[in-house]
């Protein structure tokens, strides 16, 4: 995740998530580079006065989750006076839908990245994981009909199959 | 004889419209390249040096020219580089747009970003829709709410009024502004765009993108400027002066031929322009 700091709390070793130029469009440094104590230097005498960094991923489920609920309320605000128009509904369910599918992506990839005991147990928490995430947001894509996206495609994982006590995740919204 | 009230109104906002003439200036970059451009002699090349003269605002044409908006695979790293790549309409409208940064910045919090959203949004829209003018309607959907600039600058008390409206009665800007004043910011951004001999095919989008039914000299541009606001406030992305998603006009959605099915083709390829355009919200 991108966040933009004062280049004076910029530290070494931090990662840039937007390059850095200058007022005539001069590169400066470049999208993904380490910030060194010499850019930091550099910067401040160009009275440069914040970069974008990356910032180490840290929501819990519950900030997910919480996101999730505060963009449906935004959501269903938005569409107050939007009742009696099916356009704006099929707007309305598909910014629902998308949102899911945020939160499903962000759940998945905190239970993907939490420590487990070996291997072993790193694969089946990420089938838990996907399995748990593709049954809560396994809503079809909204304005389908034929193919719809809680099809039963079948898992690309190779340790997915057959495995004791794994079960088999749904591949939410694959076939759109 | 007494005047009644609704006389006296009227008699107000003729008032208002009077003071309303002191429009801001057309900035003299645009006004410059509007006068070598009747020259038929003149080149690409001498508008790109003529923009390029102000490093301060060539800098911000860049930012843009080389922002989500466009998806360019390559970096365009120079003025006459951008109107080779944009062409000239587009350009010119990124040089306007970076001329009135400051002014759009200074109006309404987040009306910048409402604006850049809603140009990715059109754009979006214009390409899935196959049409090779998409960056064109951009620009549009980037100057579409410069009206609002205008009354946030020269009638804050005006505004500020609307704005309570807004609050009191818990209904959109336009309407507010209709309560309130005898005209709106699409009104007021037809008199700029007149003031500022902006083309028609900006002006009409200005004017009508809350009654694209209207248009008539490009009615797809102001509809897909329509569908693109609707979008973007549906989004939440900026703030237009109130969060409700506005009607959506039948005869636009008629006149692109869209589907419903369409929303969620457009805004996944949306979705990641806007991310990467909260960079520019800070043009400089």
């Amino acid at each position: 995740m991108a966040k933009r700091i004062a280049v004076d709390k910029a530290r070494p070793g931090q990662i840039l998530a937007e390059e850095i130029t200058r007022q005539d469009g001069v590169l400066l440094a470049g999208r993904a580079s380490e910030i060194t104590e010499g850019l930091i230097r550099m910067l401040g005498r160009m009275n440069i006065d914040t970069v974008v960094i990356e910032e180490a991923e840290r929501r819990t489920r519950e900030d997910i989750l919480g996101e999730w609920q505060a963009e449906l309320e935004r959501i269903g605000r938005a569409f107050r006076r939007a009742a009696d128009s099916p356009e704006l509904g099929a707007l309305r369910k598909t910014l629902i839908f998308l949102s899911e599918q945020e939160r499903d992506k962000a759940l998945a990839s905190l239970e993907l990245s939490e420590p487990a005991e070996g291997g072993e147990g790193a694969a089946a928490a990420g089938e838990g994981a996907a399995a748990r995430a593709a049954g809560a947001g396994a809503t079809p894509g909204p304005g389908q009909t034929s193919g719809g996206g809680a099809g039963s495609a079948a898992d690309p994982r190779p340790d997915a199959r057959g495995k004791p006590g794994a079960r088999r995740p749904k591949a939410a919204g694959k076939d759109r | 004889m007494e005047t009644e009230p609704a006389v006296q109104d009227r008699m107000q906002a003729k008032k208002e419209v009077r003071r309303i003439k002191n429009l801001p200036t057309v900035p003299g970059i645009v006004a410059k390249i509007s006068r070598i451009v009747e020259n038929p002699e003149t080149s690409v090349a001498e508008v790109g040096r003529l923009i390029a003269q102000d490093q301060v605002l060539s800098a911000k044409v860049l930012r843009m020219a080389n922002s989500a908006f466009f998806g360019m695979s390559r970096k365009i790293s120079s003025i006459s580089q951008a109107l080779v790549i944009l062409g000239f309409e587009v350009v010119k409208g990124l040089v306007l747009t970076s001329s009135v940064f400051d002014m759009i910045q200074k109006s309404m919090a987040g009306l910048w970003e409402h604006s850049i959203g809603c140009a990715a949004a059109s754009g979006v829209i214009a390409a899935h829709l196959g049409r090779d003018d998409a960056e064109e309607i951009l620009v549009a959907g980037l100057l579409h709410d410069l009206g609002k600039v205008v009354l946030a600058l020269n009638l804050p008390e005006e505004m500020r009024r609307v704005r309570e409206r807004v609050a009191a009665d818990d209904i959109r800007f336009y309407e507010a502004e209709g309560l309130v004043l005898d005209f709106d910011h699409a009104e007021i951004g037809q008199w700029l765009a007149e003031h500022w001999n902006l083309p028609e095919s900006l002006a009409e989008p200005m004017r009508l993108h809350h009654r694209p039914e209207k248009a008539v000299l490009k009615p797809e541009w102001t509809a897909i400027v329509h569908v693109a606001d609707i979008i973007v406030r549906a989004k939440g992305f900026g703030h237009a002066g109130d969060d409700i998603v506005p009607p959506l006009s039948p005869r636009a959605w008629e006149i692109l031929g869209l589907r419903k099915t369409d929303f969620l083709p457009i805004l996944e390829k949306l979705d990641p322009k806007l991310a990467s355009l909260r960079d520019l919200t800070a043009l400089n």
